[in-house]
């Protein structure tokens, strides 16, 4: 090769690399090419506010739950009502509203955003409201797991570690008491859907929650039941006395539908069971023709609970006339939905009062707690009621005053499986018996919910300490306060 | 950066000059026209030489005396060319008989196979083109060692099959890096035609790969097509093939009983308010039709009312029929495939200028009623000598692709997902075929699983409509999705010839998919179905996906004496961008079967999970930028053809990551040594011999917007209040690139004149910090976490063999054996994670099983409830039922082992190839069988028990199933438990092990049988150059398979299959003409 031609590489390999250069002096700015086009970096806390309660209905509607407090039965597909081994996941409970809630609390907390997102209610003001949701929300999780995550979840920790359900009761009675304290004068929570920013029925709803959280506690720490009830009714706000006070969701439909619509919205696995049937037609008490669909004569069809899957398949066959879960006017997309009631909380009082935990009378309570029950299901008349309160069955006066309230709680908790199945599980009352056909070791109803399956994988030390603490996870070990 | 130029720079620019007495010059190329980079040129007798350029090109000085010049390439046969007479030669080297040669390796740069320092292994056309998949992947299947082709049924259409190179070296099972011509093709290489292509070369290992930086982490697969050839004829080649398709793997159904919960026949009991004409039924017995699992009677021939019966206006109304098994309605529904592949092509080349034009269509009915695929693809590769220093080139593929058919083969689906699931075994699919259209007089489609009579009381719906299933034929006539897709991918480029030695090539390069679904589900199956979930409704979206690359490449060639040198230099911007814009009705359609999503009940209509990122938010828009930067240097030295180094580096600078922390910088070094160059002397029989390392590492980014949190606005609003839902999906804030580093080692070695040959090739790659979203325990608060995730340690053994027992003039055998053995730990995950869920199959979080990654176990664990042991012995209960032992390891998803067997012979213009595909260990869990076993559709649910009786009779008489076992206290358990009770229990008390079967497998995958019609001695040659007919098969034989119910080839998921299609069987003829 020619010099010539070296001095021609020279200077095109010279041009080249200065080409490079020139391209590379900002080879790592990119400017704002990596931000998101498609969303907001500041989450909007009313929005996640709105978001959060309008998912307040799903535990209220847990059909497991259900099933096994013998509210309902399957029709079809029986091996839960069979109690076959079957794994619950709580991620979404946790990663959804659980997280949404935490992220009001800390956005309203942490000094840098507060500001911000204080132009969605004072910070004060949403945050209580956001530690109310958690507290009723974690309760439905504790009462069916027993020992779960509480102190270290929510705080992005991976491996979360379980804390006893006795330090999460006590931890709830704390959130309840300082959530009541903390509300302000400030503006409401936007976003509010549940009590449209009125203030003094959100304390109603926390010291009524606290009412019903305080009895869960009776066998275990009888004193400190009283003690919370106790303070819960003295409490700023008082409790739910009004069924036009009453936590309820009043779903707008479309986007937001009613959970008991969405069960038969396509399906129709789900059916009122004998055995709720059987005590309302017992007791000729008027809530049947609310609690499940009356067929053309009015009548109430339940099918048996805890048939095998044939039985159920050609009992639902010959009865085509077979009940769905609810009266239709209260199962349409828009229906609202019934999360706390004054009837809930009245018959929590009268069990209180019966205990001598409070100078309350408990007949008093009772009533109105049934009066209260039968109004919230629109099937209240004066003399079906007078009737109702007269008979044996019912009467306080005619002995057994704890399994007649407890019974009364289990019927005015309906449809929402997991306080009826906490009820029975600590109180014993209703006297129901497990299916003959029954799947599990023991053959016995299910005292609690297995752990979901992805926590041995993914959180599993922390999962193994909590197996060794409560026994053994397997659906017969009882949770902390059900001796 | 710069200074790594500069040191790039130098290696190039030191040179010696040659003094000669007699200027020529040439062009080196093979016989498809393609140049031959750094061919050997000398005179014999002296010490002049060179090699060719980049161009294939040469210019020498000669002294006057010399009189042959020698031309020598590996892997083609040496050829002596007299000097005299001209000054320009153009010489066309014929291929040797050998896989020692030129290989093309990343950037699409070609090289002579002796001075790589890693494991490239390359498949030409005629190897690829055994039988003319339309697949690209699997027509690769058993011909590479260290890749295993996980296909696909073929009934999916255009469905793509994947590929794992060296099993699993990344946490998510990610797919190699496809290139074509060097451009490439981030949605995979499903719009390759096979005909097109000349090579394809598998880059394996980071060594192999690490120009390709962070996207060529999992392999990659670089395709060459062919290129514009001088040709005696015209030019033009046309290629026909037709292949028919036919259901060939079924699981095993049991024979004996009908469908239904109820194991008698009811009796028929007309009543008041019944149609009149159920009269003629009264007295009769039906099965129970509504349950949709088969723990029906047992089908004795007896009389009994069919599905079909109910509704008036067929010939079989209000009749009776016998009740017979139907041994082979599943075989019976799925039609017979077609598939036709035409391919003309046109090809010029001359001096100046190469061309060639490829025309295709692909057009195949598919198996699944109403489906079918056309496709139509156009490339076109030119090149053009714009006089003496500019090359122009295009490659171009456009290729339009319409399907149309539902191709759901998960849990539940209409077809495979009834019929080993949830069926009826005594339905005749002829019959279903024949009353698709049978109506009841309230317009309710007929369904072989509608309700029991007595439902009819309740409601006409009640008792026509669909429970769970339809009549399938109807079903997919009123399923109506078409996928249209364009897409677009190519190069054109410039060539800077600056001198012989070095040139500078420019590339604009674009891969461009628009696609558009339209998915319309018609009304009938709104109003004919009570439980089956479906809706009047109405989906559709465009999505573009484009990615550009803007690529400057700098190649220098040069020889000093002894020691010959290459060198590349370039930099890459890349730009990808993504649009989307679709929706779904929701609720129904408010005008029924007005297709339009303004007709959507519930408005506004939905969004669609497009699947673009992992948040989960459904979308009716979505907008995706994304960058990264690169500068590479690439160099090798070799020292005569004995002793080869080279070296490469790459930086990247990506916008997916951190500001301050968007920079990685990954380098490679190896060489090799030609031992044979010293042993050819006194050990001839050793007629090549190579020993080679290398050490390289790769880096890697993520995809766009994944730093932070980001709040998507939910669709509804709750009464006019807005929601916004926290995203599932923490980000750890320091996430910094990841890196792979690898090791590779390996000896290349060939005797007795290249007819035997052995490479054996061993790695080791460690990646670290790879980026991935992990599943986190929920309780975290968020359900993911995208994390930098520990270590995994990869490594395996590949060997491959290949030998040419026998050739003669008229009579060539040649065959390769592949094997390889791989081994993926995972040694660390992130702080606070030991597992990793990798996949959740339906049902896998409850009785089915999950795909984990588990510190310090192997790559990708089957986890699920496992039989509870207690010495040696299953535990049971006192009534003989298993105790279960949830969330155990079942067994690992990778094979440990994959290989393949290549065998080809030519005998006097017969050519007869196959390839045959094995496979050894691994585990898979079948949720066909799971839900089959538990519905009484699978044949051991009707098997005999040890006493001769059927399982099924009551144990009470001699009937039910054997179980032998201990108590947990271990006492001895020995009993007969109800068939019913015992078949149910796996799914009721989550024992997934029961469905846990082992991958291995040995396949026939390709068989051919060609014909080379001798046109010349026919006298036809004037006019037709080439002919081949040959008849062809693919997946003619699963020769050995440990459970024989599904391919396990074709498994649809990773850990295993989920109610998915079967596998199919295709044979055909291929019609070759060059003209």
């Amino acid at each position: 090769m020619t010099n010539t031609a070296f001095n021609k590489i020279k200077y095109y390999f010279a041009s080249f690399l200065l080409v490079l250069s020139i391209s590379s002096c900002d080879l790592e700015d990119f400017g704002d090419l990596n931000e998101n086009p498609n969303a907001t970096t500041v989450p909007v806390t009313s929005a996640l506010l709105t978001n959060a309660i309008s998912a307040m209905g799903t535990p209220a509607s847990n059909t497991t739950s259900g099933l096994f407090t013998q509210y309902f039965s399957e029709t079809q597909y029986t091996e839960t009502s069979l109690y076959a081994n079957a794994f619950f996941a709580w991620d979404g409970n946790y990663s959804g509203s659980l997280y949404d809630l935490q992220n009001i609390i800390n956005n309203n907390t942490d000094p840098e955003t507060a500001l911000k997102v204080g132009i969605y209610g004072s910070n004060n003001n949403q945050i209580a409201v956001a530690r109310i949701i958690k507290a009723y929300q974690f309760m439905y999780l504790t009462d069916r797991y027993g020992d779960i995550p509480y102190s270290q979840a929510l705080k992005g920790e991976t491996a979360p570690a379980y804390d006893t359900q006795e330090s999460i009761y006590n931890d709830l009675f704390k959130e309840l008491r300082e959530a009541v304290a903390q509300f302000d004068g400030g503006e409401p929570a936007k976003g509010d859907i549940l009590f449209n920013g009125d203030i003094t029925k959100w304390k109603q709803f926390a010291n009524s929650l606290r009412v019903i959280l305080a009895l869960r506690v009776s066998d275990v720490k009888p004193d400190q039941g009283k003690a919370e009830v106790t303070a819960a009714l003295a409490a700023d706000g008082g409790v739910i006395e009004s069924n036009a006070d009453n936590a309820q969701l009043n779903f707008p439909g479309g986007g937001f539908k009613n959970p008991w619509f969405n069960l038969y919205d396509g399906r129709k696995d789900f059916a009122i069971a004998d055995v709720i049937v059987g005590y309302l037609k017992d007791y000729t008490d008027p809530r049947l023709q609310a609690f499940g669909q009356p067929n053309a004569s009015k009548d109430v069809v339940p099918v048996p609970y805890g048939l095998i899957r044939d039985a159920a398949v050609s009992y639902t066959n010959s009865h085509p006339d077979w009940s769905f879960i609810l009266n239709e006017k209260f199962r349409r997309e828009n229906s609202t939905q019934f999360l706390l009631t004054a009837a809930h909380t009245f018959l929590a009082r009268a069990e209180a009062a019966q205990r001598g935990w409070t100078s309350e009378n408990a007949t008093a309570m009772y009533s109105a707690g049934i009066k209260a029950s039968f109004e919230q299901w629109e099937v209240f008349t004066q003399s079906a009621y007078d009737a109702y309160l007269a008979s044996d069955k019912v009467s306080l006066a005619s002995g057994n005053p704890l399994e007649k309230i407890a019974i009364q709680r289990w019927l005015a908790f309906y449809p929402d499986g997991t306080q009826g199945w906490s009820e029975w599980r600590r109180t014993g009352f209703p006297a129901l018996k497990p299916t003959p056909a029954a799947l599990n070791t023991s053959k016995q109803i299910p005292r609690r919910n297995i752990y979901p399956s992805t926590e041995p994988n993914l959180n599993s030390a922390s999962y193994s300490a909590a197996v060794s603490r409560i026994g053994s996870d397997i659906i017969d070990t009882k949770v902390w306060w059900d001796k | 950066m710069k200074k790594l130029l500069l040191v790039c720079a130098c290696t190039l620019l030191g040179f010696v000059t040659i003094y000669a007495q007699r200027a020529i010059r040439g062009t080196i190329t093979d016989d498809t026209g393609e140049a031959l980079i750094g061919a050997t040129v000398f005179v014999r007798g002296t010490s002049a030489g060179t090699v060719t350029d980049v161009d294939g090109k040469f210019e020498l000085t000669v002294p006057e005396t010399a009189n042959m010049l020698v031309i020598s390439y590996t892997g083609f046969t040496t050829q002596e060319v007299p000097l005299a007479g001209t000054t320009d030669f153009n010489i066309t080297l014929a291929q040797g008989i050998t896989l020692d040669e030129a290989v093309v390796t990343a950037l699409g740069i070609r090289r002579s196979e002796k001075s790589l320092s890693y494991s490239v292994q390359q498949v030409d056309a005629d190897k690829l083109n055994t039988i003319r998949q339309t697949d690209l992947n699997n027509a690769l299947a058993g011909k590479v060692a260290g890749i295993q082709v996980r296909s696909q049924a073929s009934m999916k259409l255009g469905g793509d099959s994947k590929v794992r190179i060296r099993g699993a070296g990344s946490l998510t099972d990610k797919q190699p890096l496809y290139v074509i011509d060097g451009t490439p093709l981030a949605a995979g290489s499903s719009d390759v035609n096979l005909d097109d292509v000349a090579t394809i070369s598998v880059l394996k290992g980071p060594n192999a790969t690490a120009l390709y930086g962070q996207r060529g982490d999992a392999g990659v697969i670089i395709i060459t097509t062919k290129k514009g050839v001088g040709d005696r004829g015209i030019g033009i080649e046309l290629n026909q093939s037709t292949f028919i398709d036919k259901v060939y793997i079924l699981p095993k159904y049991q024979n004996s009983y009908a469908g239904g919960g109820a194991a008698d026949l009811i009796r028929f009991q007309y009543q008041e308010g019944m149609p009149a004409e159920w009269q003629a039924l009264d007295g009769k017995y039906y099965p129970d039709y509504s349950d949709d699992a088969s723990w029906g009677p047992r089908m004795v021939g007896q009389e009994y009312i069919p599905w079909y019966a109910w509704y008036p206006g067929s010939e079989y109304s209000f009749k009776t029929a016998s009740l017979t098994p139907q041994k082979d309605n599943i075989r019976d529904f799925y039609e017979t495939g077609i598939t036709n592949n035409t391919n003309i092509n046109l090809s010029k080349a001359a001096e100046g200028y190469s061309i060639r034009l490829s025309l295709t269509n692909q057009d195949a009915q598919g198996l699944i009623p109403n489906s079918n695929l056309s496709k139509y693809i156009v490339s076109t590769q030119t090149s053009v000598d714009l006089g003496n220093y500019f090359t122009f080139g295009a490659n171009i593929n456009y290729a339009t692709q319409r399907v149309r058919g539902e191709f759901n083969d998960a849990y539940g689906n209409q077809s495979s997902g009834s019929f080993s699931s949830w069926f009826h075994r005594d339905i005749d699919m002829n019959k279903l075929r024949e009353l698709k259209d049978l109506r009841s007089p309230e317009g309710i489609a007929a369904s072989w699983n509608h309700n029991n009579p007595g439902s009819y009381l309740s409601s006409p719906l009640d008792f026509y409509g669909a429970n769970y299933w339809y009549n399938f034929y109807t079903y997919f006539d009123n399923i109506n999705n078409i996928n249209n897709r364009q897409r677009l991918f190519g190069d054109v480029n410039l060539t800077v010839k600056l001198s012989d030695k070095f040139r500078v090539t420019g590339f604009l390069r674009r891969n461009q998919r628009d696609e558009r679904f339209e998915n319309a589900t018609y009304y009938l199956l709104e109003t004919s179905g009570t439980q089956t979930g479906f809706r009047n409704g109405y989906s559709t979206g465009q999505t573009l996906d484009r990615e550009d690359n803007y690529e400057v490449l700098a190649t220098y060639t040069d020889r000093f004496g002894v020691l010959s040198v290459e060198a590349n230099a370039g930099g890459n911007l890349r730009k990808n961008t993504i649009r989307f814009t679709g929706g779904a009705s929701d609720d129904g359609l408010t005008v029924p079967d007005l297709f339009a999503l303004s007709n959507s009940v519930k408005q506004p209509f939905s969004g669609i999970n497009i699947g673009e990122d992992n948040d989960g938010t459904l979308r009716t828009d979505y907008r995706s930028n994304k960058e990264v930067r690169s500068l590479y240097a690439r160099g090798s030295f070799g020292f005569r053809d004995l002793l080869y180094a080279e070296w490469s580096v790459r930086n990247d600078w990506s916008s997916a990551l951190p500001d301050n922390n968007n920079s990685y910088f990954y380098p490679s070094v190896g060489g090799s040594f030609v031992f044979s160059e010293l042993t050819k002397d006194f050990f001839p029989f050793l007629s090549y011999g190579k020993l080679r390392g290398s050490w390289a590492q790769v880096g890697s980014d993520l995809d766009a917007y994944r730093l932070g949190l980001t709040y998507t606005l939910g669709s509804d609003q709750f009464d006019g209040n807005s929601t916004i839902a926290t995203p599932n999906t923490l980000v750890d804030p320091n996430i910094q690139p990841s890196l792979s580093s690898a090791y590779e080692g390996g000896v290349d070695l060939r005797f007795l004149e290249n007819k035997l040959g052995l490479a054996v090739t061993l790695f080791q790659e460690e990646k670290t910090n790879e980026i991935l979203t992990v599943q986190v325990a929920g309780a975290s608060g968020f359900t993911g976490k995208l994390i930098n995730a520990g270590k995994i340690e990869r490594r395996g053994i590949e060997i491959a063999f290949d030998a040419t027992p026998f050739t003669s003039a008229d009579f060539e055998w040649n065959l390769g054996i592949n094997f390889a053995r791989n081994t993926s730990e995972i040694k660390e995950l992130s702080e606070g994670i030991t597992a990793i869920v990798q996949e959740t199959g339906t049902f896998g979080t409850s009785s089915g099983a999950t795909l984990v990654h588990q510190v310090g176990e192997q790559w990708g664990q089957i986890r699920g409830g496992a039989f509870t042991m207690l010495n040696g012995q299953r535990v049971v209960t006192e009534d003989g039922l298993f105790v279960p032992n949830l969330n155990q390891y079942l067994g690992s998803a990778l094979p440990d082992f994959t290989g393949g067997f290549f065998n080809s012979i030519n005998y006097k213009g017969f050519v007869f190839n196959f390839n045959i595909e094995f496979q050894k260990g691994g585990d898979y869990f079948s949720l066909s069988d799971h839900w089959g076993t538990f519905s009484g559709l699978t044949a051991r649910t009707a098997g005999v028990n040890d006493k001769g009786n059927p399982v099924r009779d009551p144990a009470s008489d001699g009937g039910g199933v054997h179980v032998q076992g201990v108590t947990a206290d271990g006492k001895s358990v020995d009993t007969y438990v109800e068939a019913f009770d015992y078949y149910h229990q796996f799914r009721n008390n989550s024992i997934a092990e029961e469905h846990v079967y082992d991958l291995s497998f040995v396949k026939l995958r390709e068989i051919s049988l060609g014909y080379q019609i001798p046109v010349q001695a026919l006298g036809i040659s004037k006019w037709l150059q080439r002919a081949t007919i040959s008849l062809v098969a693919r997946n003619p034989w699963l020769i050995y398979a440990d459970n024989r119910d599904f391919d396990p080839s074709e498994l649809g998921q990773t850990y295993g299959e989920n109610g998915q299609f079967p596998g199919s069987r295709s044979i055909g003829f291929n019609l070759k003409l060059g003209f």
